[in-house]
This record gives C-alpha cells, sequence and structure tokens, in this order.
C-alpha cells in the first residue's frame, strides 16, 4: 500500500513538473526580442574568460596543479555549474522571495501541491539554459584539447554525480540565504551574495588550490567547491574519486534534510502580506 | 443535525511587530512587540451558506479567512474545515477550497488566461472533458470568453477579476474565501460578479465566506453577517435580523428649494447627512407619513426621498458601539 501511494506521489510530482515546464517555458518565449540580450553577453563573457586563460598560461605551464587544457576543462564545468545553478536553483528563488515580499505566496500555496518542490522547481522553462549556455559551453567544449586529457570512464561518472550532489548543495545553501525573506520581508541581496559565492567565485579556483581547512569549509557548511571544484577533481583523477563521490553524497543528503527542517520553520511563520 | 463544514472554537492568531528604535538598534539588536489580530473567535458555518466578514481595516478579518485558508497557523484555538486542520494543507483539502483576493493575482500576467488555466488542470487534475465545459460555462457566465487568449497583463481589472473568479472555481471547491473580490471594480463587473457569486452558490451549493468593505457585495452576496472588531467577533446573526433590528427606521432626504436653518429641520428628526439643499433625517417608521406631511406644509421641499437604513450605517455603528464599549 505504501508503494502504491509512493508511486502515486513520484507521478503526481512528475505531472506537475511537466507541467511547471511547460508554464515556464512559455512564460520564457513571452517576450522573444528579450531572449537574444543575454545569449550575447553570456558568449561575450565565455569569449573573454577563454583570453584571460590563454595569456595567463601563456607564462606558466601550471596554476594549482591544472594544466592549460585541464584548467579549461575546469573552466567548462564552471560554465556548467553557473547555467545549472541559474535555471534550477535562483531564478526559483528570486520569484519565492517576491511571491513572499508580495504576498503572492499566499495564491501558490493554495494549489494542492507539495509546496516546497513546487516553489524550487516551478521555473524551470529549459529555454533560456540552452539558449545561454549552449553557445558559450561549445566554444569551450571546441577549445579543449580532449585527447591530451586523461580521462578515466571511471572517475567521469564519479565526476557527473558528484557534480549533481554539488548542485544540490549549493541550491540548498542559496535556499538557506532566500529563506530569511519570511521574516525580514526581502532578502534578494543576500541570495545575491550565496550566489555570487556558489556559482561565481567557487568556481574560480580549484580544489587542489586551497588549503585543507578552506576545502573542508567550503565543501561542508559554505557547499559551493563540490559541484566544480570537486568534480573537476574527481573526473581529473587528482583526488580519489570515490572518497569525493561519498563527501558529496553525504552533504546533499545533509543538505536536503536541513532544507526541510528550515522549511517547516518558515512556513511555520509565515505571516503573509497584509491584503 | 449536519455537522457545521467550519467548525472554530476560540480561535487567536498573535502577530510579533518590529518595534521601531533607529537604524542601528533595528540593524543589530532588533526588538519586536507582539499584537493580537484576533482574540478567542468561536464561530460556526454550514454547508452552502454565504457568510460575510466585516470589520474595519485591521479587525482580523483576513486574518481569520488566511488560517481558515490554511495560510496562517493559528496561536491557539482549534480549527476544523470539512475534517482538517487547514494549516496540513493536504492536498485533498486544498482540492476542495477556492481562494479569491481583490488585490494578488493567482494568474501569470505574462501568460494568457488559457494557458493558465492549463495548469490548475494539470495541478487539480481535472479530466479534459470537464476542464473544457467548465471553463465555456463560468467564462460564459461571466461574459468573459472572449479574452482567453488575450495576455493577461493586457485586461482591464474587472476581466482579469472574472477570469480569477473562473480559475479559483476551475475544480470545483467546496468552499469558495474571497477576500475583497470586487476592490476597484466599476459598478457594471460588481454587479456581474454578485450575480455571479450568488448562482454558483446556489447552483453548486458552494460555501462562500466573503471580506468586503463594499456594503452592496455583502447585502447581494451574504445570508449571514459576522462583524469582527479589534480581534473579536462583536456580532453573528442572519442578514435578516441584522436588517429587521433597524426596520423601525427610515432614512429621508429632503430636497429644498431654498436653505433651512437646521434648528427647523431638527425638530423632524436627526440629522444624518447635511448639504446646502439637500438634508439626510432619520425618522421612526411608524410616524413616516405624519412626518412627511408635516414636512410638505413647513418646508420649502423640492422632492423627498425614502430609503432604509443603509447596511453600511448599521456596521458603523456596530463597530463605533464595540469600540465605545472596549474603551
Amino acid at each position: 500500500m505504501k508503494l502504491l501511494e509512493f508511486k502515486q506521489e513520484i507521478s503526481h510530482r512528475l505531472d506537475i513538473f511537466k507541467a511547471s515546464c511547460v508554464f515556464a517555458f512559455r512564460k520564457e518565449i513571452a517576450y522573444s526580442g528579450n531572449n537574444w540580450a543575454r545569449i550575447i553577453s553570456t558568449t561575450a563573457y565565455t569569449l573573454s574568460m577563454l583570453l584571460f586563460v590563454n595569456i595567463i598560461f601563456a607564462n606558466t605551464k601550471e596554476i594549482a596543479g591544472y594544466s592549460h587544457n585541464e584548467m579549461l576543462l575546469y573552466f567548462l564545468l564552471g560554465q556548467l555549474t553557473y547555467y545549472t545553478n541559474w535555471s534550477f536553483s535562483m531564478n526559483n528563488l528570486y520569484d519565492l522571495i517576491s511571491d513572499v515580499n508580495k504576498g503572492n505566496l499566499d495564491m501558490v500555496l493554495m494549489r494542492p501541491v507539495p509546496a516546497l518542490f513546487y516553489l524550487t522547481t516551478r521555473n524551470i522553462g529549459g529555454f533560456n539554459m540552452i539558449a545561454d549556455g549552449l553557445p558559450p559551453s561549445l566554444a569551450i567544449i571546441y577549445a579543449i584539447n580532449w585527447s591530451a586529457l586523461n580521462l578515466d570512464p571511471t572517475n567521469v561518472i564519479y565526476g557527473f554525480f558528484i557534480y549533481i550532489f554539488g548542485s544540490i548543495a549549493l541550491h540548498v545553501f542559496q535556499f538557506l540565504a532566500a529563506i530569511p525573506v519570511f521574516w525580514l520581508g526581502e532578502s534578494e541581496n543576500i541570495v545575491d551574495l550565496a550566489g555570487f559565492i556558489g556559482s561565481g567565485s567557487g568556481s574560480m579556483i580549484p580544489l587542489e588550490g586551497f588549503s585543507r581547512s578552506f576545502q573542508i569549509v567550503f565543501g561542508t557548511i559554505i557547499p559551493v567547491l563540490i559541484a566544480t571544484a570537486f568534480s573537476a577533481s574527481a573526473m581529473l583523477g587528482k583526488t580519489n574519486s570515490l572518497f569525493l563521490f561519498l563527501w558529496a553524497f553525504i552533504i546533499a543528503i545533509a543538505s536536503i534534510m536541513v532544507r526541510n527542517v528550515a522549511w517547516k520553520f518558515a512556513i511555520k511563520n509565515y505571516t503573509s502580506a497584509s491584503s | 443535525m449536519t455537522k457545521p463544514i467550519i467548525s472554530v472554537s476560540n480561535l487567536q492568531k498573535k502577530y510579533s511587530v518590529k518595534f521601531k528604535q533607529g537604524f542601528w538598534k533595528d540593524s543589530f539588536f532588533p526588538k519586536f512587540e507582539y499584537v493580537m489580530a484576533l482574540k478567542n473567535a468561536t464561530f460556526e458555518i454550514n454547508k452552502g451558506e454565504s457568510v460575510a466578514l466585516l470589520g474595519p481595516n485591521g479587525a482580523g478579518k483576513t486574518t481569520t479567512m488566511k488560517m481558515l485558508s490554511g495560510l496562517l497557523f493559528p496561536s491557539g484555538g482549534s480549527i476544523d474545515v470539512m475534517g482538517f486542520f487547514p494549516f496540513d494543507r493536504k492536498n485533498t483539502y486544498l482540492k476542495k477550497i477556492g481562494l479569491v483576493m481583490g488585490n494578488r493575482s493567482g494568474l501569470a500576467w505574462d501568460l494568457t488566461a488559457n494557458q493558465n488555466f492549463e495548469l490548475s488542470k494539470k495541478i487539480y487534475q481535472i479530466p479534459e472533458r470537464t476542464f473544457v465545459e467548465r471553463v465555456n460555462r463560468l467564462t460564459k457566465m461571466l461574459d468573459v470568453d472572449s479574452y482567453l487568449d488575450k495576455q493577461v497583463r493586457k485586461l482591464s481589472l474587472g476581466e482579469r477579476m472574472k477570469l480569477e473568479l473562473v480559475s479559483s472555481i476551475l475544480h470545483n471547491p467546496e468552499i469558495l474565501y474571497l477576500d475583497e473580490p470586487t476592490i476597484g471594480l466599476d459598478i457594471i463587473s460588481k454587479q456581474r460578479i454578485r450575480s455571479f457569486l450568488r448562482e454558483i452558490q446556489k447552483e453548486l451549493q458552494i460555501t462562500l465566506l466573503l471580506t468586503s468593505h463594499d456594503m452592496d457585495d455583502v447585502e447581494k452576496v451574504s445570508d449571514r453577517v459576522i462583524v469582527i472588531n479589534h480581534g473579536e467577533i462583536v456580532y453573528d446573526d442572519s442578514m435578516h435580523s441584522l436588517l429587521r433590528n433597524y426596520k423601525d427606521k427610515k432614512y429621508l432626504t429632503l430636497v429644498l428649494t431654498e436653505e433651512v436653518p437646521e434648528t427647523k429641520i431638527l425638530k423632524y428628526g436627526k440629522i444624518i447627512d447635511k448639504k446646502p439643499l439637500t438634508v439626510t433625517i432619520e425618522i421612526s417608521k411608524d410616524r413616516q407619513s405624519e412626518v412627511i406631511s408635516e414636512i410638505m406644509e413647513a418646508l420649502p421641499i423640492d422632492d423627498i426621498d425614502i430609503v432604509h437604513v443603509p447596511l453600511e450605517e448599521i456596521i458603523g455603528n456596530m463597530f463605533t458601539k464595540s469600540k465605545t464599549q472596549i474603551d
């Protein structure tokens, strides 16, 4: 009986997720003229970063033990972290903050859907992620000399899962930064800060560039290194990939538990903007 | 006797409000004080009833509605709505209720009403045939069927509000919570919405709980009135009883051809409103014809209008009385 209920719940969530994706996609393409500027801006940023990496490596062979080619792979993972983080996490968190601030959360909470699941997945249209992320990612993929990289398939698979676990942990870190909106009425700047630390500076320096204590802090309490730095290190075989996989897995599970507790606490204290 | 659909006992809500002390203290040592928005409210509502929650701004009526709908966690007391504790927000409960807030939008602005309804169809798991039939019927009833493919942000307030209403009852709820549903609307839209609410209440046996500052909404839509003031229920009875209490009084609006001193008018009744050539007085219904004939003889009258005491005045009196008692 419980298994049947569980299956029904999963199926219901998938239906809601699909409907939300279609809904968000429609919103993303509602103003076609607005979409192209972001594609140009992200492509221009990526090309300037590629140029920057080229200039740096013209004067040195390695940074934190990473060759030019390895650094490009690291850079690619950093870019993927950025796009997935924005599309899957930040967009939903900004909507959550705005809804709490303006009182529109009332209307969302009235829907017969698991509220936390819906609020953190309702704005994944996919169009912006692909349109913004694909051209610059292709540029980096083209710049990497793949045959020169020492990529073991097992390490790549571990790296892929570490990337997913890291993205979950990063999302929860940003979610916790958004939660004060329930008490303060606004938390956009706090989320901006978390976003900057997470998908920005968290993807700038490889894992091996940090001291042991910083690796522990930025891999646990402020889990901003897992998605990019841990996964790159695991894929390239620079650190034991199974060890990093287990670390990332534990942090992701702990993060989900913290998120659920924080949400229950926040929603119980929700006062709703006056109407 | 049937079990009430809504049962509330000693319901309380306490808000913590930030105490202003200045920038630095507010930033590092914030202090909060507690405000009781609702004090020991007790009432029951039966299936199919249409009840108005009335009160001045800040009285606690929206707070009550938000606790009933499950948005707010009560600070004390108990709530039972169709066997559910609303704050649990169980899907089975949420599928049985609808909420319309006059100054909130449940529809996404960038999309059309139809695209919004499509999402509701998925969320509420409404079968395609039923969905199409309901959208057609409800939008025709409110005369908004031609706006379904227009972007929501391009609709007028009245059109949007009507579509909000359709959206909130697409899933056929048993209870519909309405918080100021006609706020800011023109008279035609208001009338349309009022008659629509009455129709769906009768036809679908929906229980309506309404808050509004527009007494016409209340009079046209509700059968029962609960008045809240300073977080306390000060009146709970049928609309009929409320009006009956004042049925022995009438308002006479006198249109004069020239200005008349107040003293000459006061002897016929209490002055309610006075403009240079128009005066409204309150008289006893028993003396109505006698007073009118006296006035016609003694005053330079152009026209006389007789009305029953407006609901607005009745409720206003109630607020004043309950405030005096509290003071």
